[in-house]
């Protein structure tokens, strides 16, 4: 199946309420992009933003980039096809129904095939999937940085989702890969995006990975939902108390999770009553059918996961539930290696999604409420 | 100028921006002219790849070599470094052809592989490549340097990782029964563990048939750190005075990777602050953050 520019990434530039909340971190990122880093990882915490600032960021960038959601990928041949699409509609737009297969006598795509033949780079291959994924993985990349005449970024968000569905060993030698072309001379810059505590940053400070120390590393941690307040605060326009009332409640209700803040915030402005409670429970009830999918699919990720959120959402820690240390520990690694939990400070555990958390405090069984009210 | 040029924490560095690895490059160069096979060795983040891309600059630019580098890659067999070299290999058959006169001439690459049978596209071997398969991909490199007419250095970066490789010891044994002796292509080896290196050097693999240790120091005396590193935080716009600048060599006790990161996060903070020089504040948050780094870093 030949990978199409129609599916390809168009990222929308975000709009500039979506920076509230994330000022510092959006600053910091310009602050590293500017220095040019050859490699930055970000760590962030699920729903922290880092999509926004990622889009916010290379949006504007001086430079040709080439921004790609990894979470469409199963493996290193799809991450290699959606890098390649992406760079096509990027860098070589009038390619692009070439390598759609609409135009296969069309002339800018030949003319492209052929300049990147020369360099040993099978385009063919790499836009119908065929071949070994690492390999078509270490093209793509060849590509990028061919198309973008060497002063190239890449941007990978998510990474840590399509690695977390690898074996160890594919997982390490994407990374591989990555560090390898990363290291070859003239090849473009990377801008990876992975969870806190995730593969990606793990190998970064594993002596024993090919990807240690080999570049810098930027971590974003949700906002607390004071920091709505306080960057509304510090712009020059002046807010509404209403507003500011709105947004610091609206905040708190999807703790910190920027997406769900302002969704929040446009859920109550549609009503006649402009509270964000209503708005909060608006969202909720509109989006309670997947919640309640997303719930029951906890229990296929371990057996105790269920449980082990709800007690969570409830207040309770996850290991003072009557079960065994050892399970609750399995049903917590892999339910954070899916960005479904995480930690949001030293032995403290979070659930990620908002609506989850909620869903999971009203509809906890009866003897976690009892548990919890102790 | 960007910090993250002047202060690389991350990939190979370019020869224009070490700071005093003149020395290793030029031995490295001489020793390779002599076409001395090397192992090159040393801790991770010492420098090892970027010494050795240098000398192979050196020698591709002042001394008419062709070079085909490559990274062993993380994988459970030798099919990776033979797939590696075929792409080079014909990379560098492809520039020839480009290069004018041979627009009509069938790839001396296509040509050599057809007449050993290998294909182009080793994938669907997975992790069982043919041992004839395995040679013929590793001779690849001799046959063009042939076939041109020039001296060749095959630069074979993590070479260490072969350990790893179920047809590991098939690889090396090929690799030194190819090249060693022959006077075309001169072998360059980096690995950067040390136990893995000395297990490559002796038996079952025997590396040290083809070719010598050399041990990069991992570390470079502070005085020569001095003059360059004033140079750079001067072309990020940042003055520092003399003592300052000591206390980052002092941080970093000569090592590449943690002196450069001291410099790196002193100029970020430098620059979150909009300050043009680096001072007592600046030194100290700057060293605070490169500190916690490389503690996490282990």
């Amino acid at each position: 199946m030949p990978a199409s520019t129609k599916t390809a990434e168009r990222q929308a530039p975000p709009q500039a309420r979506s920076l509230i909340g994330l000022r510092s971190e959006d600053r910091e990122l310009a602050l590293r992009l500017a220095e040019r880093p050859d490699l930055l990882v970000v760590e962030s915490d699920p729903l922290s933003g880092a999509s926004i600032l990622l889009a916010h960021a290379t949006k504007d960038a001086d430079r040709s980039t080439v921004l790609v959601d990894a979470r469409v990928s199963g493996s290193a041949l799809d991450l290699a096809m959606v890098i390649a699409t992406a760079a096509i509609v990027r860098l070589a737009p009038q390619a692009a129904s070439w390598w759609d297969g609409a135009g296969t006598f069309d002339v800018e795509g030949l003319r492209l095939s052929r300049t990147l033949s020369d360099r040993g780079i099978d385009l063919d291959e790499l836009r119908v999937g065929s071949g070994g994924g690492i390999e078509q993985l270490r093209h793509a990349l060849e590509l990028v940085a061919e198309l973008s005449e060497g002063d190239g970024l890449l941007a990978i968000d998510h990474l840590d989702d399509l690695l977390e569905r690898l074996s160890v060993r594919n997982a390490r030698a994407v990374l591989g890969v990555l560090r390898a072309e990363h290291q070859r001379a003239g090849s473009l810059q990377q801008l990876l995006v992975g969870r806190v505590d995730g593969r990606l940053a793990t190998a970064l400070r594993d002596p024993e990975h090919p990807l240690y120390r080999a570049g810098d590393a930027l971590q974003l941690r949700r906002p607390r939902p004071q920091r709505f307040i306080d960057d509304m605060a510090a712009t020059r326009r002046q807010w509404k108390d209403a507003t500011l009332a709105l947004v610091g409640a609206a905040a708190e209700l999807a703790a910190g999770a920027p997406a769900y803040v302002w969704r929040t915030v446009d859920a109550a402005r549609a009503g006649d009553n402009r509270d964000a409670l209503t708005g909060w429970r608006r969202l909720r009830e509109s989006s309670e059918p997947s919640t309640a999918q997303q719930f029951r699919l906890l229990g296929s990720v371990h057996r105790a996961g269920p449980t082990v959120v709800c007690a969570i959402a409830n207040g309770i820690g996850p290991y003072e539930l009557p079960l065994n240390p050892k399970s609750v520990n399995d049903a917590l690694t892999r339910m954070r290696a899916r960005g479904q939990v995480y930690s949001p400070g030293k032995q403290r555990w979070a659930i990620s999604d908002p609506l989850l958390a909620a869903w999971a405090r009203e509809n906890a069984p009866a003897w976690v409420h009892r548990r919890a009210q102790r | 100028m960007p910090l993250g040029l002047l202060f690389p924490t991350g990939g190979r560095v370019a020869p224009a921006q070490m700071v005093a690895r003149e020395g290793e490059v030029a031995d490295l160069v001489r020793r390779l002219r002599e076409f001395a096979h090397v192992v090159m060795s040393g801790p991770r983040r010492a420098g090892k790849t970027s010494v050795c891309a240098a000398a192979c600059a050196v020698l591709r630019d002042e001394h008419d070599f062709l070079v085909i580098e490559l990274e062993a890659p993380e994988q459970s067999s030798a099919e990776g470094v033979c797939q590696l070299i075929i792409d080079r290999a014909a990379r560098l058959d492809l520039q020839r052809i480009s290069r004018g006169l041979l627009k009509a001439a069938v790839p001396t690459i296509q040509k050599l592989l057809e007449e050993r049978g290998v294909p182009l596209d080793l994938s669907h071997f997975g992790a069982d490549v043919p041992d004839a398969t395995r040679r013929a991909a590793l001779e690849l490199p001799l046959a063009i340097a042939r076939q041109q007419k020039r001296k060749m250095v095959l630069f074979m970066d993590e070479l260490q990782r072969a350990v790893d490789y179920v047809d590991g010891v098939g690889l090396l044994h090929d690799l030194v029964d190819i090249y060693c002796g022959n006077q075309d292509v001169v072998v360059l080896v980096d690995g950067s563990d040390d136990r893995t290196i000395d297990r490559l050097m002796g038996s079952p693999y025997d590396l040290a048939r083809l070719g010598q240790r050399v041990e990069l120091p991992p570390t470079i005396p502070v005085d020569q750190w001095r003059t360059p590193l004033r140079e750079r935080f001067a072309r990020a716009t940042l003055s520092i005075s003399d003592e300052h600048l000591d206390q980052i060599l002092d941080f970093a006790e000569g090592r590449p990777y943690d002196t450069m990161a001291g410099c790196l996060y002193v100029g970020l903070t430098a620059r979150r602050l909009g300050s043009e020089a680096v001072d007592g504040f600046v030194l100290e948050k700057g060293l605070e953050e490169a500190r916690a780094r490389l503690d996490e870093d282990g």
